[in-house]
Order: structure tokens, then C-alpha cells, then sequence
């Protein structure tokens, strides 16, 4: 349960806003001053704050100080009205998660407050180690005892508080963001914000500016001023995912960067002078990279300094059976169903499945399976049919559905007196064909398939992660789709 | 006499709240009840020479307006926001009444706008 303050004397606002999320799992708290809103952060700790640049009893400005002196890494977005929002901007440059723009336009707000409590979870839900004395459930828990995932608890103590660049390695889905957060956590930064950016799901021309923001006038559409993650992020921790996805250019700015901690937005001559750790993860291979000439092999030098390698799952040996145990509880409890424990069938396939996906793809099979599971026991024909038969690939098709008829079978499966959640399911069955298929039109462009599905893109993002969508794989698999197709048609 | 639509755009409005018509009225209700309210500050903040409360109330009052697209209202607001801000007052008794003005004619405006929607 999330909760979200909004500090603003105009009415209007605070019930656009609670009606935004008026769904239950989030409580939106309303103030119309700032010392009002103060109180109330002291007393309820929310998530989030969004704030009226200009309050009845002092400024934003002053406002946001404040708050940050209570919790410096409570996300606070600003609300300003056009023609105020150069407060805004200034703001950001002090550490603000963002601003919004009055009128309000509700998809937005939405959109950027889910963006805002994500980034926040990130920093607050605590990353645990096995055996951590005050381990609680709702904490994100690393879980695995094999030599291999030790040697990776042991890296994370010995690297968090020296304030150093890291580099995550490991394939996907293999949890190299909750490493990130575990070393953030245990940091000398923890007080300090953490900001987490995913690199491959950015447009290029997009992501220099995400990083180093722009001036006013940079490029056709840059309107207004910019501030990027590395001026916002100051004195905290930022995460780069995906690093190797990169453009040689953003490469350059970002060796500059570690080298120097300076930068000049896009379009700008003043250099900014900041102090960010960064701590690095992909899945690729960047010695590879360097020596085709696609990743600066300087910049793979000044990332590499301490290295964290992840194994995959199906070299942790029996770390599979203790998630497994781990996802099968978590998610029995959070779907509300009454199943007692996993058939021994169930658990030999679950066992022999190779985990392309890695600990992402279990996640997401287990939780399926107690979705399609009416009994006490969840039995193998519960699991996805591509883990059923033992596909070597295709984190997609364990993650998601795919073809006609999905919701048919479902249900067909679950349409009983008893069943309860069936609309979630029902349209998760329904996103996980139809996010697909506009990927594939699209060939992988998620700015153009959330044009065409009438959704933002960090909406879309959202879900794909929500679902265990991998875009490579959607492309991957239809590239294999038209090699067979090809293969077929030179047979005949 | 300039024609209603610049004095609201209610199309535009509903597009941004993703057609919640019902939602719309109330903030229409929101309005009738708080833009009063905002004008008496502001008579108030000016009749005190009060730069600051002329600022913060005639933002507050560009903000409601904003929510109809009140564009009139929201650029007599913004005169005002901005003498306040440059602590000018001379000539905002003037402006103040432009902007009362403005914000009548919004209200008069709403209703039958409001009405034509499903």
C-alpha cells in the first residue's frame, strides 16, 4: 500500500489527483498548506509528494528544503501552472523527481506518479540477505545458499561503502537490479536518493537528455529547460541498466562523467559539476563490444574497476528449489489461494527447465501456475505448456500467452462459482497477446507501439515488465519465424 | 463581444481527463465555489498592498481556470501573478477588475457548456 500527499491550496487539484487513484493499494492524503502538508509527512511518511510551486504560507522552494531535511529521498514532483515553471526547473537542480503542468492531464499523473513510487520502492523496500535479523516479509529477498551466489553476497559487502563504480554482470533476469539496490542500500549514499535508468528501453536521441538534460531550444521540441539524472541525482546513486545499449556518443559523455564527475546539458556550454556514484549492469558482452569497436573500450576500463558477475539460475544448483519455495509462498499469499504445496511432477519439470529466463522467468511461471491452479496441489498441468515441454527459450511464451483463443482457455480453466481475480487474469491473458503482437508490427519500437496502442511509454514499459515481456525475445522469435518460413518456401 | 469557445474549451478539458464528464462537474462545482474565494483574497491582499497575496491568489485563481481552458481568465490571472511577482500594483485595481470580469463570464459560460455534454 502506497501512500501519496498532495500539497496545494486549489481544490481542483486534490480531487483530480485522488480520483486518479482512487483504486484500492494507494492512499492519497491532501493538504492545501505547506505547514499542513509538513505535519502530515512527519506523521504518515508517505511515498510521494507532489507540491504547488506556490503555497499560501511560503514558496515551494522553501517547501521542498524542508521536506528534505525530514526524508531526502521522499520523491517530491512539483505542480506548476505555465509561466511558473522556472521554479520548477530550479528544483529539479536541487534533487525534485519531476513536475507536472497545470492544466493536468490525467494519464500523465498517473503516468509519473507509478514512476515516481517505483523509484522510491527501489530505495525503500529493504534488499535482504539470507539470515538478515530483521528480514521482514514484504522485504525483496535474495534467496540461494549455492558457492556461486554466496561469492555474490560476498562482492556486495565488500564493494557497498567503498564509493566506487560498479559493474553488474549476468544474463537476463537474472536480478542485477536488486544487487544494485542491495549495494545502494548498504552504501555510504543510502540516505541519499537512488535513481534507476534503463538505457536499452530509451530512444537514443532520448537518453542523452534523460542523463544529461538540455538547454531550452537544443532540438526542435525542447521547449523548455531540462535538468538531466546526473544534476538531479547529486550526492546520490544512480543505476544504469542495460549500459552496453548505449550510443557511442551517450558512451563519451559518460566517461567524462566517471572521470571527471562534469558535464554541460545538450545544447548548453555551462559545465555542471556533480557527485554521482554509478553503479553499471548488462547483459552483453562488453569485451566483446570493445574489440568489434561498438562500446569505447576506455569507457569499459573505467566501468570494470569491480566487477559483480550473477550466475545464471541453471548453474545455482539447488538455490532453484529455495526460490522456487520462495515464489510458490510469496504469491500463493499475495493471489489469495489456498494451495498447500507443489506436486512432485510439477516439481521435476520445474527442476530439469534450464531457466532461459533466469529467476525473472520463474517468477513469473509460478505465479502463472497458481493463477490456472483450482485445487489443493499445484499439479505440472498448471505450469506454462513452454516449460511443460521443456523449451530451451522463449521467456516470453512462459511470461505471456500468445495466440487466439487465450482467453477461451482460460476460461474454460477458471470460469467457476469459486474463482476469484479472474478480471486481472482475464486481461493479463488479454496484454500478454496483444503487447506482443503490436511489438512485433513494430519490430521492437516501443515509442511506436504505444502510439499505436494509445498508451504512454512508460505505461507500456510497465507492463511489459509487469508481464515478463522481453522485446528481444518477442523479435528474436519472430526473426526465427521468417527464417523457418524462409527455410519452408526454398524446400518447395 | 468575443465568442464563448475562447472563453472555455470544454473538449479540450474532457480529453485530458480522459472523458470523465462526471468528474469534470465537479470541478466546474469546485470552481463556483473557490474562485470567490480567491477573488475576496486578492481584493483583499491588494486593498493591503500586499504584493506577495496579490501573486499567490491570482495564481491560484489561474490554475482553476486553467482547468476549462478558461484561456481569458487564465491570461487576466497571469497579468496580475506577474505584477505581484515585480511587487507592481499600480496598475492591478484595473487588472483585478479584469479579471472578476473574466471569471464571471467563465461561470456564466460553464453552465450551459456543461449541460450540452452527455
Amino acid at each position: 500500500m502506497s501512500t501519496v500527499l498532495v500539497i496545494d491550496d486549489d481544490r481542483t487539484t486534490l480531487h483530480l489527483i485522488s480520483h486518479a487513484f482512487s483504486e484500492p493499494g494507494l492512499t492519497v492524503l491532501t493538504a492545501r498548506t505547506a505547514s499542513e502538508g509538513l505535519a502530515i509527512i512527519e506523521a504518515k511518511l508517505p511515498d510521494l509528494v507532489l507540491l504547488d510551486v506556490m503555497l499560501p504560507d511560503i514558496s515551494g522552494i522553501e517547501a521542498f528544503q524542508k521536506v528534505q531535511k525530514i526524508d531526502a529521498r521522499l520523491p517530491v514532483i512539483f505542480i506548476t501552472a505555465g509561466g511558473s515553471s522556472d521554479t520548477a526547473i530550479e528544483a529539479m537542480k536541487i534533487g525534485a523527481y519531476d513536475y507536472l503542468l497545470k492544466p493536468l492531464d490525467m494519464q500523465r499523473v498517473r503516468d509519473l506518479v507509478n514512476q515516481a513510487l517505483e523509484m522510491r520502492r527501489l530505495m525503500h523496500v529493504p534488499v535482504t540477505l539470507p539470515g538478515s535479523p530483521d528480514e521482514k516479509d514484504q522485504d525483496d529477498r535474495m534467496v540461494g545458499r549455492s558457492p556461486q551466489i554466496l561469492e555474490v553476497y560476498k562482492a556486495i559487502g565488500r564493494v557497498a561503502r567503498q564509493d566506487v563504480t560498479v559493474l553488474i554482470r549476468g544474463e537476463s533476469g537474472t536480478g542485477k537490479e536488486l544487487i544494485a539496490r542491495a549495494i545502494y542500500q548498504h552504501s555510504q549514499r543510502s540516505r541519499a536518493p537512488f535513481l534507476a535508468v534503463n538505457c536499452a528501453a530509451i530512444p537514443d536521441a532520448l537518453l542523452e537528455s534523460e542523463l544529461f538534460g538540455h538547454e531550452k531550444g537544443s532540438f526542435t521540441g525542447a521547449d523548455r529547460q531540462r535538468i538531466g539524472k546526473f544534476e538531479q541525482c547529486s550526492g546520490g546513486t544512480i543505476f544504469l541498466d542495460e549500459v552496453g545499449d548505449m550510443s557511442p556518443l551517450v558512451q563519451g559523455k559518460l566517461l567524462r562523467l566517471l572521470q571527471e564527475q562534469r558535464f554541460e546539458r545538450v545544447g548548453g556550454n555551462q559545465t555542471i559539476q556533480t557527485d554521482v556514484r554509478i553503479i553499471a549492469a548488462t547483459h552483453r558482452d562488453l569485451e566483446a563490444m570493445s574489440t568489434e569497436g561498438t562500446f569505447r573500450p576506455d569507457l569499459y576500463y573505467r566501468l570494470n574497476g569491480y566487477t559483480i558477475t550473477i550466475p545464471p539460475l541453471r548453474e545455482r544448483g539447488d538455490d532453484i528449489v529455495l526460490l522456487l519455495e520462495r515464489f510458490f509462498t510469496l504469491y500463493a499469499r499475495q493471489l489469495g489461494k489456498d494451495v498447500q504445496g507443489i506436486s512432485p511432477d510439477a516439481i521435476k519439470v520445474l527442476v530439469e527447465y534450464p531457466w532461459p529466463g533466469n529467476v525473472r522467468e520463474m517468477q513469473s511461471a509460478v505465479r502463472r501456475a497458481l493463477l490456472q491452479t483450482a485445487g489443493p496441489v499445484l499439479t505440472a498441468e498448471s505450469l506454462p505448456a513452454s516449460i511443460r515441454m521443456g523449451a530451451t527459450r522463449t521467456p516470453l511464451a512462459s511470461g505471456a500467452p500468445t495466440g487466439q483463443g487465450t482467453l477461451e482457455k482460460l476460461l474454460e480453466a477458471r470460469l467457476q462459482p469459486e474463482a476469484t481475480g479472474l478480471y486481472a487474469e482475464a486481461l493479463e491473458a488479454m496484454e500478454g497477446h496483444l503487447l506482443p503482437s503490436v511489438l512485433r508490427l513494430t519490430g521492437g519500437n516501443q515509442s511506436q507501439a504505444a502510439r499505436i496502442l494509445g498508451i504512454t511509454r512508460g505505461s507500456l514499459r510497465n507492463k511489459l515488465h509487469a508481464l515478463n515481456i522481453q522485446i528481444e525475445s518477442i523479435v528474436l522469435l519472430d526473426e526465427d519465424a521468417l527464417e523457418n518460413a524462409a527455410g519452408i518456401s526454398d524446400c518447395s | 463581444m468575443p465568442l464563448p469557445s475562447q472563453v472555455c474549451d470544454l473538449s479540450a478539458a474532457l480529453l485530458r481527463l480522459g472523458g470523465d464528464t462526471a468528474l469534470l462537474r465537479e470541478i466546474a462545482g469546485l470552481f463556483r465555489e473557490d474562485a470567490p474565494v480567491f477573488l475576496d483574497r486578492l481584493k483583499a491582499a491588494l486593498a493591503a498592498g500586499d504584493a506577495a497575496g496579490v501573486r499567490n491568489a491570482a495564481h491560484s485563481l489561474k490554475g482553476l481556470a486553467s482547468n476549462f481552458n478558461g484561456e481569458a481568465a487564465v491570461l487576466a490571472a497571469l497579468r496580475l501573478e506577474e505584477m505581484g511577482e515585480r511587487g507592481q500594483l499600480t496598475a492591478a485595481a484595473e487588472a483585478v477588475q479584469g479579471l472578476e470580469d473574466e471569471v464571471a463570464r467563465l461561470m456564466a459560460t460553464l453552465t450551459p457548456e456543461l449541460a450540452r455534454l452527455k
